[in-house]
């Protein structure tokens, strides 16, 4: 998760410090697909547990 | 994969839509080519698209349908030697999309809502020409009130529209993460010193999150057919 906010931080900064459009695009497209990324991951981690803690194996 | 953007505009100089869309297509896959008033020449316009892996035409929606100068061009150049499969097939297995500008909101093509019809349902002979000539057909990409959006937006719209015109496999979340990943490295090797080293971390660290959720999926197919 610290990863994610550095990345974010990051690619916020350069959002902001770029002259060409283009790229200020790019990199807020980025934001926005790093944050998807992100809820794939925990949307997969989530149904990994819930289909690991079964209760008919208790 | 290359791309070849079909534009019908009668006043595509004073679209500030089409400016923006052709200042955003600048690609070396991507060959812009807008419709005027001259005589086509029907060789050179098959030739083009021989050359092209995706195919799209756009226009403004005028009367629920293209400019009459895209009509004519499919009337002119899609002659039965060259489409028709059974003769010629030339455009076999290469995609076919549009892009549509509109001038009211996308969501006044529904049911219900204002227009009463679907894009969807307006675009039906452009999917039976697709469906005609053995070409796979595109979920169309709308650009609506161009005018209204604010900077983001018009950001936002450029990254969706270049991904359109370039991404092979749309509609795939990986195909998106390695098209970002593969621009932002293109920017990267315009970059020096501790921009360079950052951007690459960028890179890396967006690596690694795909190959995480690689991962993941991998166990939860593995989990999910040993509860088969």
């Amino acid at each position: 998760m610290a990863d994610q906010k550095w990345l974010i931080d990051q690619l916020q900064k350069l959002s902001e410090t770029s002259t060409h459009f283009k790229d200020r695009a790019l990199y807020l497209a980025t934001i926005k697909m790093v944050i998807e990324q992100q809820r794939r991951i925990d949307t997969a981690e989530g149904e990994i547990d819930g289909r690991t803690w079964n209760p008919s194996d208790w | 994969m290359k791309t070849l953007i079909i534009v019908a505009h009668p006043n595509l100089d004073e679209s500030s839509t089409q400016q923006f869309l052709q200042a955003a297509s600048i690609d070396s896959k991507v060959q812009w080519h807008a419709l005027d008033n001259r005589p086509l020449n029907v060789a050179g316009e098959q030739r083009l698209l021989r050359q092209a892996d995706r195919i799209i035409f756009q226009f403004p929606l005028y009367w629920y349908s293209a400019p009459a100068s895209l009509k004519n061009w499919e009337d002119t150049v899609l002659t039965r030697a060259f489409a028709y499969p059974a003769t010629g097939g030339s455009l076999i297995g290469k995609q076919l999309g549009l892009v549509i500008s509109l001038g009211q909101p996308a969501a006044h093509y529904a049911a219900g809502a204002p227009e009463q019809f679907s894009l969807s349902q307006l675009t039906v002979p452009y999917q039976a020409l697709a469906q005609r000539l053995q070409m796979t057909w595109l979920p169309s990409f709308i650009v609506d009130q161009f005018g209204y959006q604010s900077e983001t937006q018009k950001m936002q719209l450029l990254v969706d529209y270049q991904r359109y015109l370039t991404q092979p496999s749309l509609g795939h979340f990986d195909g998106e993460v390695d098209w970002i990943v593969t621009k932002l490295a293109a920017i990267n090797t315009h970059q020096h010193g501790p921009e360079q080293q950052k951007l690459a971390l960028i890179i890396d660290q967006i690596k690694q999150n795909e190959a995480t959720l690689e991962d993941l999926q991998d166990t939860l197919t593995m989990l999910k057919e040993g509860e088969d």
